[in-house]
């Protein structure tokens, strides 16, 4: 009987080492951005299996490839818009973590904004493209290219929501020095979406 | 400036603080101090620039340049997007002072990833494909039945 509550003792007065100190929200978080890896790279090798099919000889000449198509300068201002909303995040983050309530709300809110923006950009490049008479339906490049971005944007929506949803309980002073995890699991979230875009704006952008 | 002070307390969630992380009470144990603002601002310059650079690499004449030493253009712009992305993950996502087993899921799911880009580029671009021709490939669909057709209808005139 004695070893049992002994046990039970070393059980729960024991300082937590390796693996156990680790925050389980944020270790889930990693889990799910480390799937996430997978997705964006299924739909990475979608687009580079279908690539050859983009650059037919018949394509070139209605200048329908998607060197001619992508618009480079207006797709960097959107990676430059979503870097700054990284440094908007970890800002956020720096003051939550110093109880600067305030600056963080206004950091989380900026990051939102930034994030929207971003979206718009993408409605414009969506719409420009359907105007070419690219979309879904009609053509190998608008499935993989839509889909890939598409799925991006969705993303960033849904990081939108997320920021937006921390926003009234950063006002409120819920989040501070002691309690900050909150934020971090959506920051992490947050730089994944953007460090997607990096991948994606050179891959299939720039070459 | 410099982060290294701050930087150099690896796994700051080892450390064993009141309740610990998994003590329900939502709280972070870390008593390691942070990355300043002015850090994260430095990183956000070097992004922006190296993001430049890769639009500048991108275009001509620089695109003429490597194409003229024999570099394809992809070798330049990767390299500069690999920069990007572990400079977010290092600094931005916390990664370079947070516990080595955050890591461990990122770089699984970056070797599936790496690894199913290779499979099906190895399956799907290993034989040069031809565009697909829509028209051409209805045609012949309409060619087949027709023969198909043709065929069914001896084959029940024989009986």
């Amino acid at each position: 009987m004695a070893v049992v509550t002994q046990s039970a003792d070393a059980l729960t007065d024991r300082a937590p080492t390796g693996l156990e100190s680790l925050d389980v929200r944020k270790l889930g978080m990693w889990a799910f951005l480390g799937s996430e890896c997978v997705f964006f790279g299924s739909l990475i090798s979608m687009y580079f299996v279908n690539r050859p099919l983009m650059f037919s000889p018949a394509l070139e000449a209605a200048h329908l490839t998607p060197k001619t198509i992508l618009n480079i300068p207006f797709t960097g201002v959107l990676a430059f818009i979503l870097l700054c909303s990284s440094l908007t995040m970890v800002l956020a983050l720096n003051a939550m973590q110093q109880s600067r309530r305030r600056a963080g709300s206004f950091w989380l809110l900026a990051t939102a904004f930034l994030g929207m923006l971003f979206l718009g950009g993408q409605a414009i490049e969506f719409i420009e493209i359907a105007h070419e008479g690219i979309t879904l339906q009609n053509s190998v490049f608008g499935q993989s290219f839509l889909l890939l971005t598409g799925f991006h944007g969705t993303h960033v929506f849904v990081g939108i929501i997320w920021l937006l949803s921390c926003i009234p309980r950063a006002l409120r002073g819920g989040f501070h020095a002691g309690n900050y995890i909150g934020p971090e699991i959506c920051g992490l979230y947050w730089h994944f979406v953007d460090v997607v875009w990096v991948v994606i704006f050179t891959i299939i952008y720039l070459i | 400036m410099a982060p290294g002070g701050n930087m150099a307390q690896r796994d700051t969630h080892s450390n064993p603080g009141v309740g610990g992380p998994l003590g329900g009470h939502g709280d972070n144990v870390e008593h390691a101090s942070h990355p300043t603002a002015r850090f994260y601002v430095l990183i956000f310059f070097i992004l922006l620039a190296v993001t430049i650079a890769e639009v500048f690499v991108a275009q001509e004449p620089f695109l003429g340049i490597f194409e003229g030493i024999g570099v394809p253009i992809a070798v330049p712009l990767l390299i500069l997007a690999a920069v990007k992305f572990l400079m977010i993950a290092a600094f931005y996502m916390h990664l370079k002072q947070d516990s080595r087993a955050f890591s461990a899921f990122l770089i699984a799911g970056l070797i599936l990833a790496m690894g199913m880009l290779f499979t099906f580029g190895g399956l799907f671009t290993a034989h040069s494909r031809e565009p697909f021709d829509q028209i051409a490939w209805r045609e012949q669909l309409a060619q087949n039945a027709g023969t198909t057709g043709t065929s069914a209808t001896t084959g029940g005139g024989g009986h």
